[in-house]
């Protein structure tokens, strides 16, 4: 119950908040609809008594067609009222649940109890919007259920009753298919996102080369009608079982009006009431039984899942966003990043990515971080840029544990490329400004990165407008298209835009061409100026221009020091980076 | 007169295959809608005229017990019958939904799917899906609004009769009183179609703002550079600018709506006036006066609910034109030649010229080179120099648009493309990290073979997936990501790259293609693949893009790509000597490990 008033109270005002005035005047008009019908009925009545008794009845005619003429106005208005109001509060919604979206922890985002309940509440919105409406439909239903009851109670008493009684079976059996489906679907989900992956791949653009090289369009149907079959299977077993029940829990309600059908016959028949009342009370016995039917109908399925539904949001919008803005400690520059010792896994996973990690990275520093695939590099930098949480041990930045800033100002200390760096469809300014996004309007350095990266010069004769021009066909026929490799150095230029006291580049030269990887090695030989710098590279020379390499072996780091102690070392830097030269001195 | 035939020829047309297309989605359902719908229509009639034999049986009420009984029963087992049939209806409803659902979905498969690849590189294209996806489900309608008008139109004829039988005038005025709306709502409905249109692109980027805030890899940079607050602002101002104009829109419509509303309700208020007046000299009496008026009143109710049917049968109609233009599509490449070609071809691309289409600027330009059966290629070249290019024109992913692509000496053209394209065990740059259980992403090469755990055992040994999954309890039926399993495995880029690489392998083609297949992965792993690729595959023919020229030297022959065409090929020795921009760009590299 209380989270009933809970919801009622959320939807309350997310539509208040969403269209304010509008929405006051949508409830006022809901009532002047609901009683100007009444007034001209009771006007109709005068008119005609009126004109019964021939007295001058004009006026009247008149009245008549205002109170009708302003229903009509009442009732068009109303639903305008209604639809603006429908837009706004849905658009409010899905702003508030992406706003909610973007300050949540990543721990939380990839969990499986998260990822189900962000599932719930993403296309929740019709629920939270109608919520009120549920409560507004009810109280009309009860008033006519009121109506017509009261009328059949005054014919008949125990048949009223009994009547009403019958109704009872049916609702039963629809709150329990009601609840078996919605458990259904739940269990479903998975499946559905299973078959719902294989029409991703028949069409979207990303997977489309490979559905053509091996022609898939057969094998992933004949894939996706299976997973889908199953799923009908289980819809139509369910059905089934519901047709069934209903039919049968029908059949009991109907019988009762058949039997009451009957006997107002018969009393007609036998005279004691006339031929009008007939239609009368069959009228109202149908009418007080559809209301008695749709009412509880409504709260079962309508306001009670509503509410329950909106259980997961509640729980959404409830998650910890951790770090306590108010007592963060200042963090105007940076002097040295400490690792102590942590171990951490992925919140999916029991499988350790890091075991026991130190390392101390000072202000100037070029750190380069070499080990073989799956050693737990990339993991390396979503924990400096507190994405996750370590799971034992500390992270110190200026000697303070991370947890003690707030944690925007600490990754304002960063310049990132990611090795799984974004391809915005979006314009190219937007492409690179999105790292500082307040700068958006500064063109020239936008052009500066640009060169920097060494992807201007290529672009600048391609459109008239540059910075404004679509990258990919994706909303612009006239868009850019790029190849991966020109791709990363606009994730590059978008990395250097940002202009942070600490550069990261994840695999900065995976797709670049030899020219391209000397430019970027060279900016970071040279980026020295009171700039830090993490490069995770397979192409071991990058580590010779660093002044400390580490390296990482399945989790742990298992040889430090700088190039030349390494190699002298002979480990597994040695090995590496002597693999890669041979092919060079063949 | 000749448009007018064609307009109606197609009308028909449409209303056919729309027909035709519900039919298809389920056949069963569907028949049993129709034999619902019939049904309940029929037994309203059936039961109107035993009612009236009911109530006069009462009236009369001497020796009509039997009729009036037997009738009765058989009115009342009609509406029993009724009322178990819409729950039956109900039943049949949420089948036929859920089968035109999938219907509906395979049919867009289909036809995405063997779209030409030029199809996903248009923002037009794009919004014609999204509209076609959305408009799918007035097929179906198209067969239930004739139903609809058929009976609208009976109800009004009898209707107007009635009141044409009081007035004759009266009932004239009424429908005349209706012009405006109906042509105001043809008017309207074809603005609210161009409309729709031309926010399509608008709602697509809506979707783009707020979908990537539930993407992870976005989710990153959001993190990183705090961007939430902007791409949301992006989705909430372009939402603004579409509300803003459809508002506009839609209160001037109501405005109008309003106003044709008052002069459509006219025609009761002057049967009112004109009944009182006659109800005042004593023509009519009171019963008569409630009679014109609901009479007039259900007239106009109904012609409306006939002209509304119209209406949106029309803009159906349009709809439905559209959609067929876009199920008329065809690929232009697939249906070519027929001949199949060899496991180990000769190709040959012949002074080729390509740019991508709706592109000004050429990727390849007089391009030619060959390369041999059994040959080792390395392909080498700036980025954006058009090397992947390359393999797409060779798997006709496109057509150049001049010179030709020879495959044995025989243009590619009269090739069956999709034997063509088997010949090949292919890595693309940007390959696909699939969410789906380790057997199917590496068996999607060879999609029938998923179930050969040998064959996918030697794959993953190649490659070097085999030590990663080593430890997997479910081995190859475990999931990678997670988009559907809780508990998928995540890989780290390289991880990836292998998997991709082992999905190439798994074809166990005589012909491979790698696309920069050591992009992200350790020394140890690029030199195992490189291992495999020229020393352990005798007789193999494979073509190789790379950036680190040390994985190419061993190769049969070194072309070098600039600005679309071949500038320098041989060995690596000989353009060494050569001291051209191979030879600068090894250099390079190699200065770094001296």
């Amino acid at each position: 119950m209380s989270l009933f008033f809970k919801s009622l109270n959320f939807s309350f005002k997310l539509l208040y908040r969403s269209s304010k005035l509008l929405f006051l005047v949508y409830l006022l008009l809901q009532v002047a609809c609901s009683l100007t019908p009444l007034l001209s009925t009771y006007i109709l009545k005068d008119l005609l008594n009126c004109l019964v008794s021939a007295e001058p009845a004009i006026k009247l005619v008149w009245l008549y067609i205002a109170s009708i003429v302003l229903f009509q106005v009442f009732q068009s208005v109303q639903s305008v009222c209604y639809d603006t109001i429908q837009k706004k509060a849905e658009h409010q919604y899905k702003c508030d649940l992406t706003e909610k979206m973007n300050s949540l922890p990543l721990a939380f985002i990839d969990s499986s109890e998260g990822r189900n309940i962000i599932d719930e509440v993403r296309y929740l919105e019709l629920a939270v919007i109608n919520l009120p409406n549920y409560l507004i439909q009810t109280i009309a239903y009860l008033f006519s259920f009121t109506v017509a009851f009261s009328e059949l109670i005054s014919f008949h008493f125990v048949f009223s009753f009994v009547f009403i009684a019958l109704t009872v079976p049916g609702l039963i059996s629809q709150y329990l298919f009601r609840n078996k489906s919605d458990k259904l679907r739940r269990k479903q989900a998975p499946d559905v996102r299973k078959f719902c992956y294989y029409r991703w791949i028949l069409t979207d653009a990303w997977p489309a080369k490979d559905v053509r090289m091996y022609d898939l369009t057969q094998p992933l149907l004949k894939r996706y009608d299976e997973e889908k079959n199953k799923y009908l299977i289980a819809n139509k077993t369910l059905d089934k079982k519901k047709m069934r029940s209903a039919i049968f829990t029908e059949f009991i309600m109907r019988s009762g009006e058949i039997i009451f059908s009957f006997f107002v016959i018969f009393k007609a028949v036998s005279g004691e009431i006339s031929i009008g009342d007939v239609a009368l009370y069959i009228g109202f016995a149908v009418t007080a039984t559809a209301a008695f039917q749709n009412m509880l109908g409504i709260i079962l399925y309508g306001v009670v899942r509503c509410a329950v539904n909106m259980k997961y949001l509640f729980q959404f919008l409830s998650v910890e966003v951790h770090q306590a803005e108010h007592s963060a400690r200042k963090l105007n520059s940076f002097d040295s990043l400490v690792f102590d010792n942590v171990f951490f896994k992925y919140p999916t996973s029991d499988q350790y990515v890091l075991k026991g990690v130190s390392f101390t990275l000072k202000k100037g520093d070029k750190l380069s971080i070499v080990g073989v695939n799956g050693s737990g590099k990339s993991t390396i930098i979503k924990l400096i840029l507190g994405l996750y949480e370590v799971e034992s041990g500390r992270i110190l930045i200026n000697g303070y544990p991370m947890s003690d800033y707030n944690i925007h100002d600490v990754r304002k200390l960063f310049s990132v490329l990611f090795q799984s760096f974004v391809q915005y469809p979006l314009t190219l300014r937007e492409n690179i400004a999105l790292s500082d996004i307040k700068r958006i309007n500064n063109s020239e350095e936008i052009k500066t990165v640009l060169a920097q990266s060494g992807i201007y010069e290529e672009l600048r004769n391609r459109h008239e407008n540059l910075l404004d021009s679509y990258m990919t066909r994706q909303f612009d026929d006239n868009g850019i298209e790029l190849s991966k490799g020109q791709w990363q150095k606009i994730a590059l230029a978008r990395a250097f835009f940002k202009n942070a006291p600490i550069v990261i580049l994840d695999e900065p030269s995976a797709a670049l061409d030899a020219e391209a990887e000397d430019r970027i090695f060279k900016i970071f030989e040279d980026i020295s100026e009171g700039k830090t710098c993490i490069m995770i590279s397979h192409r071991i020379s990058s580590a010779r221009m660093s002044n400390k390499v580490i390296v990482l072996d399945n989790g742990k780091i298992v040889e430090e020091g700088t190039h030349n102690e390494l190699i002298t070392l002979n480990g597994l830097y040695a090995k590496l980076y002597n693999l890669q030269r041979e092919k060079y001195t063949v | 007169m000749n448009k007018i035939k064609q307009f109606f020829s197609g009308l028909l047309n449409n209303v056919w295959f729309g027909m035709k297309a519900s039919f298809e989605a389920s056949k069963f359902y569907f028949s049993m809608k129709l034999i619902i719908l019939l049904s309940t229509t029929a037994i309203p009639l059936v039961n109107i005229w035993l009612w009236k034999e009911v109530l006069n049986g009462i009236v009369k009420s001497e020796n009509t017990g039997y009729t009036v009984t037997v009738c009765l029963s058989i009115y009342l087992f009609l509406k029993m019958s009724t009322y178990l049939l819409d729950q039956f209806n109900t039943y049949v409803n949420s089948r036929y939904s859920d089968e035109l659902h999938f219907y509906i979905e395979i049919v867009m498969m289909k036809k995405t799917s063997r779209m030409d690849l030029a199809f996903f590189d248009s923002a037009n294209m794009s919004d014609k899906v999204r509209h076609t996806r959305s408009n799918f489900g007035i097929i179906t309608q198209m067969t239930w609004l004739v139903f609809d008008i058929i009976s609208s139109f009976i109800n009004v004829i009898a209707t107007f009769i009635i009141v044409c039988s009081y007035k004759w005038w009266l009932g004239i005025t009424s429908l005349i009183l209706l012009i405006p709306f109906f042509v105001y709502n043809k008017k309207y409905t074809e603005r609210r179609l161009k409309m729709e249109k031309e926010q399509l692109r608008d709602n697509r980027k809506m979707d783009y703002y707020q979908n990537a805030c539930f993407n992870n890899d976005v989710q990153f940079e959001i993190k990183l550079n705090n961007i939430g607050r902007y791409l949301v602002q992006k989705y909430k101002d372009i939402w603004k600018n579409i509300y803003r104009i459809n508002k506009k829109e839609y209160i001037r419509n109501n405005i109008i709506n309003m106003l044709i509303m008052f002069i459509n309700i006219s025609s009761e208020f002057l049967v009112l006036t004109f009944s009182v007046f006659n109800v005042v000299n004593q023509k009519i009496g009171i019963g008569d006066l409630q009679y014109n008026l609901s009479m007039t009143s259900r007239l106009r109710t109904q012609a409306q609910t006939l002209v509304d049917t119209i209406n949106q049968f029309l803009e159906n109609n349009t709809r439905l034109i559209e959609l067929r233009e876009f199920m008329n599509l065809q690929p232009k490449v697939e249906k070519s030649g027929t001949l199949k070609p060899s496991n180990n071809p000769r190709i040959e691309f012949c002074n080729v010229s390509f740019r991508y289409p709706n592109t000004e600027q050429y990727v390849l330009k007089d391009c030619s080179f060959t390369i041999e059966p059994h040959e080792k290629v390395g392909l080498i070249g700036l980025n954006g120099a058009g090397k992947s290019t390359i393999f797409k024109l060779m798997f006709r992913f496109y057509d150049p648009q001049e010179g030709c692509i020879k495959l044995d000496g025989v243009d590619l053209k009269e090739y069956d493309i999709y034997a063509v394209r088997k010949v090949f065990g292919v890595l693309f740059q940007d390959y696909v990290t699939y969410c789906l259980p380790l057997r199917e992403i590496i068996a999607l090469s060879d999609f029938d073979e998923r179930f050969n755990d040998e064959k996918l055992k030697k794959a993953c040994d190649i490659s070097g997936v085999s030590a990663i999954i080593k430890d997997w309890e479910q081995g190859f039926d475990s999931v990678l990501g997670r988009y559907y399993a809780d508990n998928g495995k995540d890989l780290s880029g390289g991880q990836w790259q292998l998997v991709g690489l082992a999905r190439a392998y798994f074809k166990d083609s005589e012909y491979m293609i790698l696309d920069e297949p050591s992009a992200a992965l350790d020394p140890i792993s690029e030199d195992r693949i490189f291992e495999q690729l020229y020393h352990l595959s005798e007789g193999k023919t494979s073509v190789t893009i790379s950036h680190r020229l040390s994985n190419t030297t061993l190769a049969d022959k070194i072309l070098v790509i600039d600005d679309g065409h071949i500038i320098e090929q041989g060995s690596h020795s000989e353009l060494l000597k050569k001291n051209g921009k191979y030879a600068k760009l090894f250099n390079l590299q190699a200065s770094k490990y001296i």
